[in-house]
């Protein structure tokens, strides 16, 4: 249990504390919060501090106006009425200019000495702005849901006529893929077969006749002119016809006078042949 | 067959040793058959994108009856780029400069990106340093070539081999004159 306390010494000690002197706390004694208020009359406003009437200061120049609380500075000059210098207007911004502790403080003062008084009306009120709160935040999240909903449902559509549109060229494709013809492994008469290059090669076919030792003939030979080529191991002949080729073909047969030498005639044979797609042209194998 | 694998979007850039094939391919030519180089590069480069084919040869000065003015003209007809250097020496019958202008060519091309692919026509091991530079470079560097004139140090070098006579090159002909005529004295590579 706490002694008792000196006040003098009580005061001493607060303003070591927080550096106050004894002026300031004569100037706290002639300070009070005073509500002002229309007289009977309405002509004056004046307001009342511990029974004692009180007025503004003449010198004051600013308005109070009915109803407004102020800390005041009481003039102590008289005693059945008093002067008083508004200094601080005790309102909202009064009360927002407070820190977050002090407020927390009143706060829970109030609430403390007040709370059976208080609960109701809050309870009334917040009710209502709770109720009013969480219907609107459950429409927002609804909106919210329909959009994304919306969205989601834009985009099956898209993907699903994407997917009838591939569905459309998948089939396109698959008819024209029906309606181009298998090249045949052997080669069509008519002519020589030019660059196909999605085939690789077909299969070996004996469409080239070694007639004489430099003489080759085939019913693929109708071109005028050919370029022809050989390995340097005597392995393989290229025949690819051209406009400007420097090998002349008469009568679907090709004389060259070097063939002789790259390859040994006996006796008219076949030539196997194949066409190459890598060489563009007709591939005789010599050996 | 290789390990490294061919995009059909590189960019190919050929690099012809004129007289290393030239000689090489002495034996198996003749009046009938010739060397197509045409023929050599697109058969080489396939369907990929041939960007450039520089083709590196000796000449005599101007003035001079230079035997090779004529196939250069030809081959510069086709599209190559010929690049001939002033350094024949008569008296020794050989070539200078000619490797290091193409060891440059092939170096400087793949420094500044201007081709995905090399291809070296020639079997001379003189290039093999150049060769590991621009593979060093991110390139990859194939080699073609005779196999009468190329050891097996280059073939393993390259990321690929061509054997040039495994490849259908030489053009036959039974018109009364050649579409084109190699220099009669071609001079020693």
């Amino acid at each position: 249990m706490a002694g008792k306390v000196d006040f003098r010494d009580f005061i001493a000690q607060l303003n070591n504390q927080f550096g106050t002197t004894e002026g300031d706390w004569n100037q706290l004694a002639k300070t009070a919060i005073v509500t002002f208020e229309y007289d009977d009359k309405r002509d004056n406003i004046s307001g009342k501090y511990k029974g004692v009437p009180v007025f503004r200061h003449r010198e004051y120049e600013n308005t109070i106006l009915a109803g407004e609380t102020w800390i005041c500075k009481l003039d102590g000059s008289h005693d059945n009425y008093h002067f008083a210098t508004p200094v601080q207007k005790v309102d909202a911004s009064f009360l927002f200019e407070l820190k977050k502790d002090q407020i927390d403080e009143i706060a829970e003062t109030v609430w403390k000495n007040h709370e059976g008084a208080i609960r109701p009306s809050l309870e009334e009120r917040y009710h209502d702005m709770m109720i009013e709160n969480v219907s609107k935040a459950v429409e927002d999240a609804k909106s919210g849901f329909k959009a994304e909903v919306d969205d989601l449902n834009a985009k099956i559509r898209t993907l699903e006529q994407r997917d009838a549109e591939s569905k459309q060229i998948i089939a396109s494709l698959e008819e024209k893929a029906k309606a181009v013809p298998v090249y045949p492994v052997k080669i069509t008469p008519g002519g020589m077969p030019q660059m196909l290059p999605s085939v690789q090669t077909l299969a070996p076919v004996s469409s080239v006749r070694r007639t004489s030792p430099d003489a080759m003939q085939s019913e693929f030979f109708t071109q005028s002119r050919y370029f022809i080529h050989v390995s340097a191991d005597h392995r393989i002949i290229v025949i690819r016809p051209h406009a400007e080729g420097n090998v002349v073909c008469m009568d679907n047969t090709i004389t060259l006078e070097g063939l002789s030498i790259i390859s040994s005639f006996n006796e008219p044979y076949d030539m196997v042949s194949e066409y190459s797609s890598e060489y563009g042209g007709l591939l005789v194998h010599l050996k | 067959m290789s390990l490294v694998s061919k995009n059909r979007n590189n960019k190919v850039m050929l690099f012809i040793d004129l007289r290393n094939v030239v000689k090489s391919v002495e034996t198996v030519e003749s009046v009938y058959f010739k060397l197509d180089f045409y023929t050599l590069a697109r058969q080489l480069t396939g369907q990929r994108e041939l960007v450039a084919a520089y083709v590196f040869d000796t000449r005599k000065p101007y003035g001079d009856d230079d035997p090779s003015k004529k196939f250069h003209d030809k081959l510069r007809y086709n599209g190559f780029r010929v690049i001939a250097r002033e350094s024949y020496d008569p008296n020794r019958k050989e070539q200078k400069e000619v490797d290091v202008a193409m060891a440059c060519e092939l170096v400087v091309h793949a420094l500044r990106d201007h081709y995905d692919v090399a291809i070296v026509v020639s079997g001379d091991r003189d290039f093999i340093p150049a060769i590991q530079h621009v593979q060093a470079a991110g390139k990859r560097v194939e080699v073609a070539a005779f196999s009468n004139s190329i050891g097996g140090e280059l073939i393993r070098t390259a990321d690929e081999f061509h054997e040039l006579g495994h490849m259908p090159l030489l053009s036959m002909n039974n018109l009364s004159e050649a579409s084109f005529d190699m220099p009669a004295d071609a001079e020693g590579a």
